[in-house]
């Protein structure tokens, strides 16, 4: 097991050397390097890295590290709540179209999930915003929160912070902050719902299939304990190695449901930097989101092998 | 016969005319239909329809789209209507429908191509070289193609090019590892197994035994390829990062037409879109509609 | 009265080109405190016919039946909860293949409590691992010791794959035992064993079978291991129940010429000084279901058959046993066998 925990840390560590050289090339392409050596500058870049200064953004002024660590807040409570929210209903969706495989309400869950997964992410954030928001008129589609309200920076995550100073004005900012919650959360999480039920579908087919919950039937205990008990245990293992690829694919969706949102996270701050050329903003995005993509992956590889490792015992008998 | 002993029974099919691939399931039949019959509509569009896609008259902005039609201004003015600066809504989506779908067309095929041979040289010949490229390859994998795409786009500059090349190299990784995942996952099976004690070539083992049982896989991730390179050069070009400015592209008309919906002009986000999804959906269905006929056919 | 009473069963299988019919008119009946074991070549429907009694496999098996009734109670006619009830009261599994039928992610324990009948006291067996009584460790470890192992506090905590082979098996005769069912219905339980510890898994069922009156049906390729052990043989062929009679009568004169080459080859094993030629032996492979030849289904391999053999043989039932044929092998022929040149 320690092996396999050193392996993945020596990963990590070739990845992010490679994402630093990735940032360094950004660094000296754009900067006049005039008499000084590559090899100088490699080391002051490392200098400054190490110091966690990462440059001065060139269209506001103010240090990058300042503007990316809100940004990368915001962004990920829009993330988190979406992936919840996701895992659940796929996981629901999923299990029933796994139990019923082949009945009509089963096809129709698969089919409608294929075509939610081919629509664009960002014309379905336009249709949400033009039909529920601009003809309906119901919920808010734009920023965070309404501009009437001046919430305090605290933590950067707007529900937290409109709690804080709930007693103020009696929750309603903290209401007013929830109801531009659903338009993003819908737009960002029809694709890994479709993901899920797919997954969670074969998955759990796969499960019922074997013979421990056929004489778990014979039994006569109800399904639906079965289910709970034998079928959804032995199927997570599977849904969670593949859950790595959708959690990745959320952080791309959200640079396209910000930019049509205005949600101010690091969606809207890289696509004003790419198109303002401040490549101080691109390479500290590349390296922290980089770094943040392998560590993730890197946690859920160990974990899942460190359930699997207890589950097992260990110890393996060829018998 | 000799050679057929040594065949897996997935290889001793017999021949199939390409028309009947989709012998026993209607949809996918009309999807490639409909999805030939777009293309044509495009290409023709194109080709023979005086068509312009740039010409801005001021006169006759905001004309929304109407059924009844004479040839008198030309068939988009009257079909579908202009936009907001007087272009013609029909030419530029046909031109628009053009660059999308060639530029991903083509980053879909040349990522294949080389996904697929390099999945295949790092699984059949295993020493330490390809096995760092297969991990180097693996970690790339993780990363969510778009951080590549960004990094490429943003020093390259905005352009149809660029973007080809740049979703090219986010589509590789996909492929080589699904290609040997699969490789790897046949070379232990037990027919294998049995074709190299017999002696066979590198290239016998894998054209008759490895090969017929991963075909249907293949042909399946191409498509599923495909429909992520669209959704891709579309996202793109959505954000800003695809083509210049009076170039027609389907993610650029829905990011220009955004603030008009607005004032009431759906038409103008409403048919890039509904042009993406309508091919994405066909090719899905005519993927899958591959993939399931030929099981049928292997089972 | 009759634990399990079957008559006609038809079961069907739907494959993607239609139906195919597999096992055809089958009767059995098994009574309290009998062995009976199902003998055939794999893929003559045995296994099949026990899927549809226990209707685990609904999705492409349908079979009707013109009667089946457990203990009087008649299941054709029930609503599938309280079919389930009866089902899971009376019977209890067996499977083939030790390994895939634990739950892997489970220690033993919880799946050997999860098998004890509900006490009716203690109504919070609703929960997931129900209410965990000492007496349920207790009678888990009885069980656990009249089958034969020995360190029961390994066993009770560890998980299915790191168990061999062999001790799976108990654990799964244990929880068939702790389920208290009036039968035992055991699906090929040892072809996956060593010849030896076959002999352990069959003194067991028999031990269970003298002790508590249990029934037992097992289902079986190898004569050879249960010769001994079963009351009843029932041989299956293509579908169809070829001949069924009592043990005696079984493998000392068998009536029906595929009995009669079953228990041959088993004599040959028991007896290696017996000459045997070799070359005129012909094995009887199961027919392709989806092309049944006309008549009798043994008939291609018989080394009887004549011009009858293109109608269907009729059953004929004597008072000690069944068959189905139209040229029984008459008293004796057994021994005779040996000696025709053919």
């Amino acid at each position: 097991m320690f092996l396999i925990i050193l392996r993945k840390i020596i990963l990590f560590l070739c990845s992010v050397i490679v994402l630093l050289g990735l940032t360094f090339w950004f660094h000296v392409r754009v900067k006049n390097l005039g008499d000084s050596n590559l090899f100088d500058e490699l080391m002051i870049y490392l200098n400054r890295i190490c110091s966690l200064d990462f440059g001065i953004s060139s269209e506001s002024g103010h240090k990058v590290l300042n503007e990316f660590i809100p940004a990368m807040i915001a962004s990920s409570e829009l993330v988190v709540i979406s992936i919840v929210i996701s895992a659940v209903v796929g996981l629901l969706f999923g299990s029933y179209s796994a139990l019923h495989k082949d009945t009509i309400l089963d096809s129709m869950v698969t089919n409608t999930s294929i075509f939610f997964s081919a629509i664009p992410v960002f014309w379905l954030a336009q249709i949400l915003i033009s039909v529920i928001s601009v003809y309906f008129d119901i919920i808010p589609s734009q920023h965070r929160i309404s501009p009437l309200y001046d919430v305090p920076n605290v933590t950067g995550l707007i529900l937290v912070d409109t709690l804080l100073i709930s007693g103020e004005d009696n929750f309603s900012s903290f209401f007013n902050a929830l109801m531009h919650f659903p338009l993003p959360v819908i737009a960002l999480s029809i694709l890994p719902v479709t993901e899920f039920i797919r997954i969670t579908r074969n998955s759990l087919y796969g499960v019922m299939q074997q013979n421990y919950i056929k004489i778990a039937f014979s039994r006569g205990r109800s399904p639906y304990f079965i289910i709970l008990h034998h079928a959804i245990r032995n199927a997570l293992p599977k849904i969670f190695q593949q859950s790595s690829s959708i959690i990745f694919l959320t952080f791309t969706s959200v640079i396209v449901v910000e930019n049509a949102f205005n949600w101010p996270g690091i969606g809207m701050m890289i696509i004003q930097a790419i198109k303002n050329n401040d490549y101080n903003i691109v390479s500290i995005y590349l390296l922290f989101v980089g770094i943040l993509f392998i560590f993730l992956n890197l946690m859920l590889e160990a974990l899942a092998e460190f359930f699997q490792y207890f589950k097992s015992g260990g110890v393996k008998i060829n018998g | 016969m000799a050679k057929t002993e040594f065949l897996d029974i997935n290889a001793r099919r017999k021949k199939v005319p390409w028309w009947r691939i989709f012998r026993n399931s209607w949809l996918p039949w009309y999807a490639f239909v409909t999805l030939v019959t777009l293309v044509i509509l495009i290409a023709v569009s194109i080709l023979f329809f005086d068509l312009n896609p740039y010409d801005q008259q001021s006169s006759e902005f905001f004309k929304k789209p109407n059924i009844t039609f004479s040839f008198r201004d030309g068939i988009g003015k009257l079909i579908l209507g202009t936009d907001d600066l007087g272009r013609d809504v029909y030419a530029r989506l046909m031109y628009g429908c053009k660059n999308t779908f060639l530029c991903s067309f083509g980053a879909a095929t040349i990522s294949y191509i080389i996904g697929m041979m390099l999945g295949f040289i790092t699984s059949v010949y295993s020493n330490p070289v390809t096995g760092s490229v297969r991990y180097f390859i693996r970690t790339m994998n993780s990363y969510t193609p778009m951080i590549f795409v960004f990094a490429i786009v943003t020093v390259l500059g905005p352009s149809i090019k660029n973007t080809l090349w740049a979703i090219t190299v986010s589509l590789v990784p996909r492929f080589t590892n699904i290609c040997y995942n699969l490789v790897d996952g046949e070379k232990k099976k037990e027919y294998v197994k049995a074709v190299t004690l017999d002696g066979a070539s590198p290239f016998f083992i894998f054209k008759f035994s490895i090969f017929p049982n991963i075909r249907d896989t293949l042909i399946s991730q191409y498509t599923k390829g495909l429909t992520m390179a669209i959704l891709d050069v579309t996202s793109l070009g959505f954000l800003g990062l695809c083509v210049k400015d009076p170039e027609p592209e389907l993610g650029c008309m829905i990011a220009e037409n955004m603030d008009l919906v607005y004032t009431g002009n759906y038409w103008l986000i409403a048919l890039p879109g509904l042009m993406i999804v309508l091919f994405v959906i066909m090719i899905n269905i005519i993927g899958d509609g591959i993939r399931t006929s030929m099981h049928k056919e292997s089972s | 009265m009759a634990l399990l009473d079957i008559r006609n069963l038809n079961v069907d299988i739907k494959t993607p080109s239609g139906n195919l019919h597999i096992v055809d008119n089958v009767d059995l009946s098994v009574n309290e405190g009998e062995i009976i074991a199902l003998v055939g070549a794999p893929g003559s429907g045995k296994t099949l016919m026990l899927q549809a009694i226990t209707y685990l496999r609904k999705e492409n098996i349908s079979f009707r039946a013109d009667r089946f009734k457990i203990n009087n109670a008649d299941l054709l006619q029930m609503p599938s909860k309280k079919r389930r009830k009866v089902i899971g009261e009376n019977f209890s599994l067996i499977m083939q293949d030790p390994r895939s039928s634990l739950d892997p992610t489970l220690k033993i324990k919880y799946q050997i409590y999860e098998m004890m009948p509900k006490d009716k006291w203690y109504r919070m067996d609703r929960r997931l691992f129900g209410f965990i009584t000492r007496k349920k460790l207790d009678t888990a470890i009885a069980t656990l010791h009249r089958t034969g192992i020995k360190d029961h506090k390994r066993i009770l905590n560890s998980y299915p794959n790191e168990l061999s082979d062999v001790e799976c098996q108990k654990v799964m005769i244990t929880m068939a035992i702790c389920a208290e069912p009036k039968l035992i219905i055991a699906d090929e339980p040892i072809s996956n064993l060593s010849i030896s510890s076959r002999l352990q898994i069959l003194k067991l069922l028999d031990k269970y079978n003298k002790n508590d009156k249990t029934s037992i049906l097992i289902i079986c390729n190898d004569l050879a291991s249960i010769a001994n052990f079963a009351d009843y043989f029932a041989i299956f062929y293509g579908g169809k129940i070829v001949e069924f009679g009592s043990r005696h009568h079984i493998l000392h004169n068998p009536t029906h010429p595929y009995t009669a080459s079953l228990v041959r080859s088993m004599m040959i094993m028991e007896d290696p000084e017996r000459e045997f030629n070799y070359k005129e032996y012909r094995t009887a492979r199961s027919p392709d279901f989806a092309q049944m030849p006309v008549g009798c289904p043994y008939g291609p391999s018989c080394r009887y058959a004549n011009r009858k053999c293109n109608k269907r043989p009729k059953l004929t039932i004597t008072k000690s046993f069944r068959y189905f044929c139209h040229n029984p092998l008459p008293q004796g022929a057994l021994f005779q066998e040996e000696d025709d040149d053919s």
